[in-house]
């Protein structure tokens, strides 16, 4: 040992435990002895054991020929075609282009939309207007003197009664009227209101 | 004969092919195996099933390649599996000659090679290995590495630490030189 190592161990109980055991252990290899031999029954048993005679495996002819038969299959799919030829022609050929109207410009189609509003209103507002025009004309005859006036007013009156019993029969047959949001909407054919307030204003603004 | 000619002659399926193999290495297959297993019976067995491995696979071994290596690999790991099986099953009686006395108290502690089984007996399976093949077998490093398929720095550190382990029993044990 070292002399300046063996002066540390002397000094230093935990070095000098493993230096002893290492000591003790170097000892005890050195009488270790021999691990025993087989016993002749072992040896013999183990040379009653039959092998089968080693063979090399060769590889197969399947294992040279298998590439070559995936590569030539291969180079048929591409050069032949096939499913894959018809998807590269699909790919390969301009998409169709599909026919779609050119946009019209934003203020053409708020014409056109109005447009059709309007005559949808007219449609829808034609009976009421009607009515409308036969009052109208009633109260014109009323205020005309003569035999005119009697005539035309038989006549309006015959025509209003008319109305009126055309409209109760559509309100018979469940025909309904006209919902506020709907007139709301048709407001602006109505033109603008009439230059006398409603009395029910006047009454308001003297009660005030 | 050397290792290359063996090998052609266990492949040419010569009669004589395993009984020269068992001649040359029965004797240190049967030492490490005797060593794991601490049983004689068991090491015969684990023994027969190391060579019945080896002569099946020796078309697929490479000739150029040592033999004795080879072989302890294949023992090294017959041994694991048999320890393992072994650990599984009921512990039973053994005869005295079959089997090395572990039994504590009982030790002469001047019997240096006594204590020094007993305390391998209680080392990890990998570092009795590796302790056996060093000390006992003489195996290189690099053959030992070969042997139990783990890098030389693993053999060296393993190496240590069974000694540093076995130098901690003998010494707590109170084993004189």
């Amino acid at each position: 040992m070292d002399p300046e190592l063996e002066a540390h161990v002397s000094a230093c109980d935990r070095c000098r435990r493993v230096s002893t055991g290492y000591q003790i252990l170097s000892q005890a290899v050195a009488s270790w002895p021999a691990a025993p031999a087989p016993s002749v029954a072992s040896r013999e048993r183990l040379r009653a054991l039959e092998f089968p005679p080693a063979r090399v495996r060769r590889k197969s002819r399947l294992v040279y020929w298998a590439p070559l038969a995936a590569a030539a299959a291969v180079f048929c799919l591409v050069w032949q075609g096939g499913p894959a030829r018809e998807e590269v022609d699909m790919l390969a050929s301009p998409a169709p282009t599909p026919r779609v109207a050119r946009p019209r410009p934003l203020g053409a189609a708020l014409a056109a939309a109005t447009e059709a509003t309007i005559d949808l209103a007219r449609e829808a507002s034609a009976p009421a207007a009607r009515i409308g025009r036969e009052v109208l004309e009633y109260e014109e005859a009323a205020a005309t003197p003569g035999p005119e006036r009697a005539d035309a007013a038989g006549e309006v009156a015959a025509t209003a009664s008319e109305m009126l019993h055309t409209v109760g029969e559509r309100v018979n047959a469940g025909v309904r009227p006209i919902s506020g949001s709907a007139r709301h909407a048709f407001s602006f054919l109505l033109g603008p209101a009439p230059d006398h307030p409603h009395p029910a204003a006047h009454e308001g603004q003297n009660g005030l | 004969m050397d290792d290359r000619a063996m090998v052609e002659t266990l492949r040419s399926g010569a009669p004589e092919g395993p009984g020269l193999l068992f001649d040359r290495f029965h004797g240190v297959v049967f030492g490490l195996c005797f060593r794991m297993m601490r049983h004689r019976q068991d090491a015969e067995d684990v023994v027969q099933e190391t060579f019945v491995r080896a002569l099946g696979g020796i078309a697929g071994f490479d000739a150029a390649r040592p033999l004795r290596p080879w072989l302890l690999g294949i023992a090294a790991n017959r041994c694991r599996t048999a320890l393992g099986r072994r650990s599984k099953r009921p512990v039973l009686a053994e005869s005295a000659e079959d089997c090395v006395d572990h039994r504590p108290g009982l030790a002469d502690p001047d019997d240096l090679a006594g204590e020094l089984e007993r305390a391998l007996a209680r080392l990890r399976p990998e570092y009795r290995m590796v302790f056996v093949l060093f000390h006992e077998q003489g195996l290189p490093y690099e053959e030992i590495a070969e042997v139990i398929g783990r890098p030389v720095g693993t053999v060296k550190t393993w190496l240590h630490r069974a000694r540093a382990e076995l130098a901690e029993d003998l010494s707590r044990r109170g084993v004189r030189c």
